[in-house]
């Protein structure tokens, strides 16, 4: 993958990485504080509060890790999860079609961030929707 | 202050519960309550107490400390939504970003709350049984958020 641009305080600016193909994988952690419980299904699922941006406007940017830069250092896609959490995948393709830009972000703690930009409230749960599966799953929760 | 001026006595026994309940639970997710209309309060106060002690990075990645004042209007806003009755205690989830979301997941309907800062409130609301979304800002008229909320009553 390409180095990421920088503004001049050396911050990774938004861009789409046309390095990352349509089908390859974003990894977001799922911390259990972000599971709810759903009376509409009688269990508990993912709360779309979990698919939150960190950094406000302009950039609405949302942290995942590149399944693609992992497996490249000969890791398992769970190698990055925190231990205590959970993780689903998105793919590239469908998060770019909402609108959405998806590139590196790596930082000295975390050569794998990746994040993905313009996540706006309404988003969240477009995001949420585009949930593929369980990279590692918690016990007895639904994504959806 | 501005909230105890303007709320009353049971936000005030609420935020007294809040600031001095420590940390009892070990699990971060809320389930169903027990049914008891006046359970709500310790509940939510102790997941309050829970979320405020969250540090940076607690999502893996850069997430913020959730912001007291979102906690608090959090409690103001609940203090007015439960005042009706009919209602079980809320799921309340971290924001990356250091806000808090309420929400309710029953009777065909999803409710979430996004609250910001104090006067600053994100809703959105979708019936299940008739596809329908509702999306809107608030500032300090609750009355749009009551009307959605009066949905999914007992």
């Amino acid at each position: 993958m390409g180095i990421p641009p920088r503004d001049h305080f050396g911050r990774v600016v938004p861009h789409d990485d046309c390095d990352l193909g349509e089908d390859d994988g974003v990894i977001r952690n799922i911390p259990l504080s972000q599971i709810v419980y759903d009376e509409n299904i009688q269990g508990r699922r993912i709360s779309s509060g979990a698919f939150s941006a960190t950094s406000g406007d302009p950039d609405n940017g949302m942290s995942v890790d590149l399944e693609n830069l992992i497996v490249a250092a000969g890791k398992a896609p769970s190698a990055n999860v925190p231990e205590g959490m959970g993780a689903v995948r998105l793919h590239v393709g469908p998060v770019r079609g909402v609108g959405l830009k998806v590139g590196s972000d790596p930082d000295d703690s975390n050569p794998f961030h990746g994040q993905v930009w313009g996540v706006k409230k309404p988003l969240r749960s477009k995001l949420h929707d585009l949930v593929v599966d369980w990279v590692v799953a918690v016990d007895g929760v639904r994504i959806r | 202050m501005y909230y105890q001026e303007t709320i009353g006595g049971s936000y005030q026994g609420l935020l007294s519960t809040y600031a001095r309940k420590p940390v009892t639970q070990t699990a971060l997710s809320l389930g169903p309550s027990a049914g008891d209309g006046s359970a709500w309060e310790a509940e939510v106060a102790n997941r309050l107490s829970q979320l405020l002690q969250l540090p940076s990075g607690w999502d893996g990645y850069r997430a913020a400390p959730i912001r007291p004042g979102a906690c608090d209007y959090a409690i103001s806003v609940l203090a007015r939504l439960m005042a009706a009755g009919g209602l079980p205690t809320p799921s309340i989830v971290p924001l990356a970003y250091g806000a808090v979301q309420i929400e309710w997941h029953r009777r065909g309907w999803n409710i979430e709350v996004e609250v910001e800062r104090p006067n600053m409130i994100s809703v959105f609301a979708r019936s299940l049984t008739s596809n329908k979304e509702y999306s809107f800002t608030i500032t300090t008229d609750l009355s749009p958020l009551i009307g959605i909320v009066n949905n999914i009553r007992d």
